[in-house]
């Protein structure tokens, strides 16, 4: 009876049936007054995971990442969700380097959605070779314009192949220096300003970085991004179309924006958010345009790619709670479980009297049944969401993404590029060719060949 | 230790020991609070340390690389020019506007609190008023006024030449309040028969001003301006918030570039090397300044 009794406990070890179940930290959105219907759908999703995956029991952390924010904090504290969404495309680099994420290539090999993907969908979170984290979100910086200042002017609605002349004589044109309108507001300060001086960069054929046998050398002293250089150069001192506070950072240029200072603006996809629900700007009267084409055979319509991942944290060591990650991560990724998150960021923005007005760009292949099923979703909810862009426009944008730079992108944005742009800004005599060349010298000098050291 | 040595400390122990349970909380406070992150600090100069993981020693690596990075020169020199600014400008208006006022017969209570109505407005509106409002180069009040008077236009914050001297524009206005209003009470504390004195003497205003107040005032003086060099020298909120650090790192200061060190390139090492830095060397000339102006032993300090 006793060797019957261990035996059949035994057995019921050996099943996992005494195992401590795993606990797995999840992220939840920051509780506040604006993110109610948020938290409390991400609650029924953990509800759900957890009935799905008995043994894994979830605990919610308030958390949404920040690359200045408390991360590190809690990553100190180890108090960081295992799992974590939302993180920006350019941070791959230093989360790697950092060993604060994880390789998923074993993971997404099992995975029967991972050919759902557009084929660059994958690249901001690919280092050395190795995928880090699975898509979420993407964007591809486009430009949005005051369809009433186009038309008090008499400009023209921007064509899906309009170049450089045409954005210049469309800024020139909406221009109103005494009625306090600037016919363009580009970011002017900070991480952002380089941010966009890069999108001209691509637009003119040119590159900011190029990557060689595994090492990354400055490219942006070719005479391609010297040409952008000059056109921000021009847009100042020549045309005179950018505000003359021009020192604006991300939030500022949708502040201008909205305020109707300004005719034309950059946007991926969450500045409109500001313009529409703290400006109360009619989402009708804001147009969608592709960037314009650089000029020269090498010129093409071209805005940065990036978005935001899932990836796993670093810090968890236990097989057992990387795999539970994993399950959470591709747990109802793209069906109908995931249109109850956009339903409950529609509710939101609904309860405060507001519109979800981010622009919504899926990183999955066109065609894809769950981007018709969101974009239905958006359509039906036009009191509290805006879905943008006809089927022209989307169907064009996609060729228009250009990935942002593979390593140090933050650094070559706010260190580099931007002091290039707020040169250009202040000085009329500035010399686009040297400041280009160097600052490329001092990129690559700085920090490009220390990394590249550490490459084999 | 000795017995009668210990003795001593057992029997001081006894005799304060209400006071000395007193201090303990606070102690406790500053202790967690304050020294402790000081020692990390300094310890995180030689070690290298990402959140979550080990810290590793590394000896002189971290001050090598701050010592090596091209802005550092650039941070320090605009560092300085703050400071020269700052003293220039913040130092001398509190104590201009206080001897003002104590001349003031009528209204004085008012303008007291006029003077520290600035020093109330929270950082942000403080920073969003000369953002939007005063700086714009077009349409700003600094330039409208200017041009009441003929002067062209400036670019203030936009303008690298100009930035610096624009914030400390700004920080003077936000902050000279509370000096003044504690100058105008060190003000009341000198005789006025010093005053009846010197004028019984044929002395003038300026005479008066330079051999009654300014004596009067000097221990104040003394112990407020080596107070607004440590604190100048830390400056990091208006570079922050209103510039980034530019234009072209025109305005990058010490203590935004450890910042930039700690939360944009996420190296705690070179964050700790620097700050680490810039605090021995303004505790080594703060034991300098009290030393050679006897500010310790200065009454009323």
């Amino acid at each position: 009876m006793k060797r019957t009794l261990l035996a059949f406990l035994a057995i019921l070890a050996a099943m996992g049936a005494f195992a401590a179940p795993v606990v797995l930290k999840v992220e939840i959105p920051r509780d506040t007054p604006e993110n109610k219907s948020r938290i409390q759908a991400e609650l029924e999703k953990i509800a759900r995971f957890e009935a799905a995956n008995p043994g894994i029991t979830c605990q919610a952390v308030n958390f949404a990442y920040d690359n200045t924010g408390d991360f590190p904090v809690l990553q100190a504290s180890r108090q960081a969700p295992d799992v974590l969404t939302d993180v920006w495309a350019t941070e791959a680099q230093m989360l790697v380097a950092r060993k604060w994420i994880v390789p998923l290539d074993d993971y997404i090999a099992t995975w029967d959605k991972k050919d759902w993907y557009n084929a660059d969908a994958y690249l901001p979170y690919t280092v050395g070779g190795k995928r880090y984290g699975v898509p979420d979100q993407n964007y591809i910086k486009h430009v949005i314009y005051n369809k009433a200042l186009f038309a008090a002017a008499g400009v023209p609605t921007p064509s899906l192949t309009w170049t450089w002349d045409d954005f210049v004589k469309a800024a020139v044109k909406t221009t109103n220096k005494a009625g306090g309108a600037a016919g363009f507001a580009p970011m002017g300060k900070g991480a952002e300003s380089g941010w966009g001086l890069t999108d001209f960069i691509y637009q003119a054929g040119g590159e900011v970085e190029r990557m060689e046998g595994g090492r990354a050398y400055a490219a942006f002293d070719s005479p391609e991004a010297i040409a952008a250089a000059q056109l921000f150069k021009d847009l100042k001192w020549k045309y005179d179309v950018i505000p003359a506070s021009w020192a604006n950072g991300w939030g500022d240029v949708y502040n201008v924006f909205g305020a109707g200072q300004a005719a034309i603006v950059l946007d991926a996809d969450w500045g409109r958010n500001i313009v529409v629900n703290q400006f109360k700007m009619d989402p009708k009267n804001i147009g969608l345009a592709l960037m314009p084409k650089g000029p020269g055979a090498r010129g093409r319509q071209a805005g940065v790619l990036g978005g935001s991942f899932d990836v796993i944290n670093g810090l968890v060591r236990s097989n057992a709670v990387r795999d539970a990650a994993w399950k959470y991560i591709i747990f109802e990724k793209w069906d109908d479980g995931n249109l109850k998150l956009v339903q409950s960021q529609i509710d939101d923005a609904r309860a405060n009297k507001q519109f979800r007005a981010q622009f919504q760009y899926s990183p999955l292949l066109p065609g894809s049944p769950y981007v018709a099923k969101e974009r239905a979703l958006l359509v039906s909810n036009p009191d509290a969401a805006v879905a943008w862009g006809d089927p022209v426009f989307l169907a064009a944008l996609p060729r228009t993404g250009h990935t942002e730079p593979p390593v140090a992108a933050q650094d070559v944005y706010g260190k580099y590029l931007a002091n290039v742009v707020q040169t250009l800004f202040t000085d009329a005599s500035a010399d686009p060719a040297k400041l280009m060349k160097d600052t490329a010298r001092a990129f690559q000098a700085e920090v490009l060949d220390p990394l590249n050291a550490k490459v084999n | 230790m000795t017995g009668a040595r210990g003795r001593r400390w057992t029997g001081a122990i006894a005799k304060y020991r209400t006071g000395l349970l007193f201090l303990v909380p606070a102690v406790l406070v500053f202790a967690v609070f304050l020294w402790y992150p000081i020692v990390e600090n300094l310890l995180l100069t030689f070690q290298s340390y990402v959140p979550g993981f080990d810290k590793e020693w590394v000896g002189l690596a971290n001050l090598d690389a701050v010592l090596h990075d091209p802005h550092l020169v650039r941070a320090i020199v605009n560092t300085l020019q703050f400071v020269g600014l700052a003293l220039l400008i913040g130092f001398a208006v509190p104590v201009v506007v206080a001897i003002a006022l104590s001349e003031v017969r009528r209204g004085r209570s008012f303008f007291r609190v006029a003077v520290y109505v600035p020093n109330m407005l929270p950082g942000i509106c403080l920073y969003i008023l000369w953002q939007k409002l005063i700086f714009p180069p077009d349409a700003g009040l600094l330039n409208q006024a200017l041009g009441l008077l003929g002067i062209p236009h400036q670019l203030w914050i936009l303008s690298p030449r100009q930035v610096m001297a624009s914030l400390v524009l700004m920080s003077t206005w936000a902050n000279f309040g509370a000096t003044t209003v504690m100058y105008m009470a060190g003000l009341a504390n000198v005789n006025p028969e010093l005053y009846e004195a010197a004028e019984m003497e044929g002395a003038g205003f300026l005479q008066r001003i330079r051999h009654v107040t300014l004596p009067g005032l000097s221990s104040m003086l003394l112990l407020l301006l080596i107070l607004q060099l440590i604190s100048t020298f830390q400056v990091l909120q208006e570079p922050f918030v209103m510039t980034s650090g530019g234009p072209n790192n025109s305005s990058l200061t010490v203590m935004l570039l450890v910042y930039n060190y700690a939360f944009v390139d996420v190296d705690y090492g070179k964050a700790g090397a620097l700050s680490a830095m810039l605090f021995v060397f303004l505790l080594v000339f703060s034991c300098f300044y009290v030393r050679q102006t006897g500010l310790s032993r200065a009454r009323g300090a």
